[in-house]
């Protein structure tokens, strides 16, 4: 039982700090990201690589990759979204464009790393660690030691910066935005580079935490970070943490105890979300005139 | 009246496809003057708004701001040169907080002077400062919307079918607080149907009637002057 409570929370930082930029980039540009999934995966190849070519701690591709994944965000904002916003149904072209993107990413990664898992020794962190009474793999507590630092520098961008209070503006209403002053291109490509330098630095712990990855990790890694946004609240940061945390929960659980339902149950209690409180659990209520 | 106009804005015409919304509309405004935009629904005064506010770009015409040309600049660049407009439905941040929705207009300001009025002091909101924006009530809601327009320090203020849905008492205060804004110095252009606060603020009107100006002048006169009697009133 304290087994699965802590891998469902471990676990849950995790999901949170996948889903997290997908939930910003979906709340300042109300688009979904569909390839936000293969951003984590650059990142989990790019901390394979700096641990299997240059021999160094594969979480150092976390900070290595802060800047670059920030300017390929910035560049695939102005190259895609502004372009975007002229088509007539800019939601249905979004989700082609970014799926585009994402199978482009897909391809490239077969390329460079071939169709097969690359996984790190789980022990590349140390042996297992007794906590609790439990036996813990250490690359859980490396997860831990990372997401919630992590999760603390998101709440602050968005609630203690000036960004954040203007990307939370634009996040409501971006005209009102504008028209307070706020540059909502500018806000929107930042936020685009800050979820996918989330998404990037998530990847190095994905390495660990899904055991591996493969060029087509990227689609299951959308499909959960969507999951968890869903849950949490569709455009509200704070929700995904609650997402994150109540997924993981509920997988760990599963996988526990009911093993042979761990591939559903995720999916159905964000169904039971949809139809309890379609707005998710930190979701405003919606009224329908 | 100063010589030279807050706003002036020259034969404004906006196309959507083969539309014209707004056919060769021009106005100007001086310090201190407000002007009422009237006109049937769809005779152009929103999209005059938004044209002016940068919403939309105009087909043709020009815009001055202070005699500096922005008909070429975005919302954002608009707002920061001091160019407010209010919303008819009032938009808030809801999300943030009453004091955050007047910090943001702030922190992107060019005008704001570190002597200007507090601006939740002026829309009576200092009380809820720390409250979120959703909670408010409509009025107070309308309140917010202008204390963050005075947060731009703006020369000009766009006011869109502002008093919709206010009881008498509101509308005096909002009209009340409009006065107060043109007693600073700035210039109002008010989208209003209901003509008694018209008549509280404005000092003429431009009435419009399918995107083009059919009357420029005292709102009284505007009530005799044949064309606007047959637009309003069919005959």
């Amino acid at each position: 039982m304290i087994y699965a409570i802590i891998s469902g929370l471990l676990f849950g930082l995790f999901f949170a700090f996948v889903g997290a930029g997908l939930n910003l980039l979906f709340g300042v540009l109300k688009l979904v990201n569909l390839a936000h999934g293969d951003l984590v995966v650059v990142g989990g190849y790019l901390a394979y690589e700096v641990s299997v070519k240059l021999g160094i701690n594969p979480m150092l591709a976390v900070p290595l990759g802060v800047i670059p994944a920030f300017v390929l965000g910035v560049g695939l904002y102005y190259g895609t979204v502004p372009r975007l916003s002229r088509a007539e149904d800019t939601e249905t072209t979004s989700l082609v464009l970014f799926f585009g993107v994402s199978m482009i990413i897909e391809a490239l990664a077969t390329i460079l790393f071939g169709n097969n898992l690359v996984s790190l020794s789980p022990l590349t962190f140390g042996p297992a660690v007794q906590l609790f009474g439990q036996s813990l793999p250490s690359y859980w507590l490396v997860a831990g030691g990372i997401t919630i630092p992590a999760l603390v520098i998101f709440y602050l961008y968005l609630y203690r910066s000036q960004f954040g209070t203007a990307t939370r503006a634009v996040m409501v209403n971006s005209d009102e935005a504008a028209t307070s002053g706020i540059n909502v291109r500018r806000i929107s490509a930042i936020a685009f580079g800050v979820g996918t330098v989330f998404a990037v630095a998530s990847g190095p712990l994905a390495l660990f935490m899904l055991g591996g990855i493969s060029p087509g990790t990227g689609i299951d890694l959308t499909l959960t970070a969507f999951t968890v946004i869903v849950i949490g609240s569709l455009g509200n940061p704070v929700g995904t943490v609650i997402g994150g945390l109540l997924y993981g929960l509920v997988l760990s659980f599963v996988q526990t105890y009911l093993s042979s339902w761990a591939a559903a149950v995720p999916y159905v209690l964000m169904l039971a979300v949809l139809l309890i409180k379609p707005s998710g659990i930190l979701g405003k209520r919606v009224r329908n005139a | 009246m100063s010589d030279a106009p807050l706003l002036s804005a020259v034969g404004l015409t906006k196309n959507f496809g083969g539309f014209r919304a707004l056919d060769d509309v021009s106005l100007d405004l001086y310090p201190g003057e407000a002007v009422g935009l009237v006109g049937p629904n769809g005779s152009g005064k929103t999209t005059f708004i938004n044209v002016v506010s940068g919403v939309y770009t105009a087909s043709a015409g020009t815009i001055k701001l202070r005699g500096l040309p922005i008909e070429g600049l975005p919302p954002h660049r608009r707002a920061r040169l001091g160019l407010g407009r209010t919303f008819q439905v009032p938009k808030p941040l809801g999300n943030l907080t009453v004091l955050e929705n007047v910090q943001v207009a702030l922190q992107h300001s060019k005008s704001a002077k570190s002597g200007d009025a507090d601006p939740l002091e002026f829309a009576g909101l200092a009380k809820f400062a720390n409250r979120r924006a959703n909670s408010l009530t409509t009025m107070e809601q309308k309140r917010l919307d202008l204390a963050r327009v005075l947060a731009l320090s703006p020369a000009v203020v766009l006011v869109d079918e502002f008093a919709a849905g206010l009881s008498p008492s509101e509308l005096i205060d909002i009209a009340s607080l409009l006065n107060e804004l043109r007693g600073k110095g700035m210039a109002l252009v008010v989208v209003e149907h209901l003509l008694g606060f018209l008549e509280a603020v404005v000092d003429r009107v431009l009435v419009l009637d399918a995107g083009r100006e059919i009357f420029s002048g005292g709102l009284k006169e505007a009530f005799s002057d044949d064309k606007v009697v047959e637009v309003f009133l069919g005959q």
